[in-house]
C-alpha cells in the first residue's frame, strides 16, 4: 500500500507513468496503423492502374 | 561501414528493408529496458531524502526531456542531409521524427508539471528551462504543420527542414539555461557521468530508462520512416513488387 501511496505524492508518480505509457503506446499503434493504411494505399494505387 | 555502404542505404529501397529489418532490433531490448527501468525506478530505488517518493517522477521526466532535445538533433541533422544530398530517404526520416518528438516534449513538460505541484508549489512558471523547453514543443507543431500546409512534397520537405534548422538554436539554450539564468528548475542531475548529482541506486534505473526510451523511439521510428518512403515510391517499380510480394 506504501508503494502504491507513495508518500502521499501517488497521484503525481503514477499520473506520470501511466502517461508516459499512454503517450507510447499510442506512438506505436499510430505507426503500426499508418504502415497499413500507406500499404492499403499502394495495393489500391496498383489496382487502379 | 565506407562510403558506398552509406550511399547503398540512400536508397530508397534499401533503407525501406533495413528499417523494416531493424525495428524489432530496437522495440524488444527498449521494452525490456522501460520494463527494468520502471520496477527499477518505482520500487527498488530508495525514496529521496528531501523530496520523498515524488522524486521517481525523474524515471520519466529526464528520459523523455533528453531524448526530445536529442530527437530533435536527428530530425535536424536528417533535414540538413535531405538539403545537402537532396534525400528523399533523409527528409522521410526527419519528417518521421517529428510527431514522435513532439509527443515526447509534451510528456516532458507535463511531467515537469507533476513533479513541479508538489515540489515548487506549482505547476508552471515561465522560467528559462520550461520557457524553452515550451518553444521546442512549438518548434515540432511548426515543423508537423508546416509540412502540412504545403502540398507539393519537395516544397514542403524544403520550408520544414529550414525551420528544423533554424530551431536548432535552441537546443543549447535549453540545456544551459539553467546555467545562464536563475530558474526554478534544478540543474542538470547527469550532465557529467563521472560526477552526478544522485547516488547509484537511483542513478542505474535512471539510465536504464534513457537507454529503454532511446531504443523504443528508434524502434517506432523505423515503421514511421518506412511508411514514409513507401508512400513517396508508390509508383516506384519496387514498391508494386514489395506489395506483389506481400499478397
Amino acid at each position: 500500500m506504501d508503494m502504491l501511496s507513495m508518500g502521499d505524492y501517488g497521484f503525481f508518480v503514477w499520473s506520470s507513468f501511466l502517461i508516459s505509457f499512454l503517450v507510447f503506446l499510442i506512438n506505436y499503434i499510430s505507426a503500426q496503423r499508418q504502415f497499413t493504411s500507406v500499404l492499403n494505399e499502394v495495393k489500391s494505387h496498383n489496382e487502379n492502374e | 561501414m565506407n562510403l558506398k555502404q552509406i550511399y547503398k542505404y540512400g536508397s530508397p529501397p534499401n533503407y525501406f528493408k533495413l528499417s523494416l529489418k531493424a525495428e524489432n532490433w530496437f522495440l524488444i531490448p527498449g521494452i525490456l529496458l522501460i520494463i527494468v527501468g520502471c520496477l527499477g525506478g518505482l520500487f527498488i530505488a530508495p525514496p529521496d531524502y528531501q523530496m520523498g517518493h515524488a522524486f521517481r517522477i525523474i524515471y520519466f521526466h529526464v528520459p523523455s526531456a533528453y531524448l526530445s532535445m536529442s530527437a530533435y538533433a536527428y530530425m535536424a541533422g536528417a533535414a540538413l542531409v535531405g538539403i545537402v544530398w537532396r534525400s528523399n530517404v533523409a527528409f522521410s526520416v526527419a519528417k518521421s521524427i517529428a510527431p514522435f518528438g513532439a509527443s515526447l516534449t509534451f510528456l516532458a513538460l507535463v511531467t515537469g508539471m507533476l513533479w513541479g505541484k508538489p515540489m515548487w508549489g506549482t505547476a508552471w512558471v515561465w522560467d528559462a528551462r520550461l520557457t524553452s523547453q515550451f518553444i521546442l514543443l512549438l518548434l515540432y507543431l511548426g515543423y508537423i504543420l508546416l509540412h502540412l500546409s504545403i502540398r507539393e512534397q519537395r516544397k514542403a520537405d524544403l520550408a520544414a527542414s529550414i525551420l528544423a534548422l533554424t530551431g536548432v538554436i535552441n537546443l543549447p539554450i535549453i540545456h544551459y539555461s539553467v546555467v545562464w539564468w536563475n530558474t526554478l528548475h534544478q540543474a542538470s542531475t547527469i550532465s557529467k557521468l563521472s560526477s552526478p548529482s544522485i547516488t547509484g541506486d537511483m542513478l542505474w534505473p535512471l539510465l536504464v530508462m534513457i537507454f529503454g526510451y532511446g531504443f523504443f523511439f528508434w524502434g517506432v521510428i523505423c515503421r514511421v520512416v518506412a511508411s514514409e518512403i513507401l508512400k513517396r515510391e508508390k509508383r516506384s517499380k519496387w514498391a508494386k513488387q514489395y506489395i506483389k510480394e506481400l499478397q
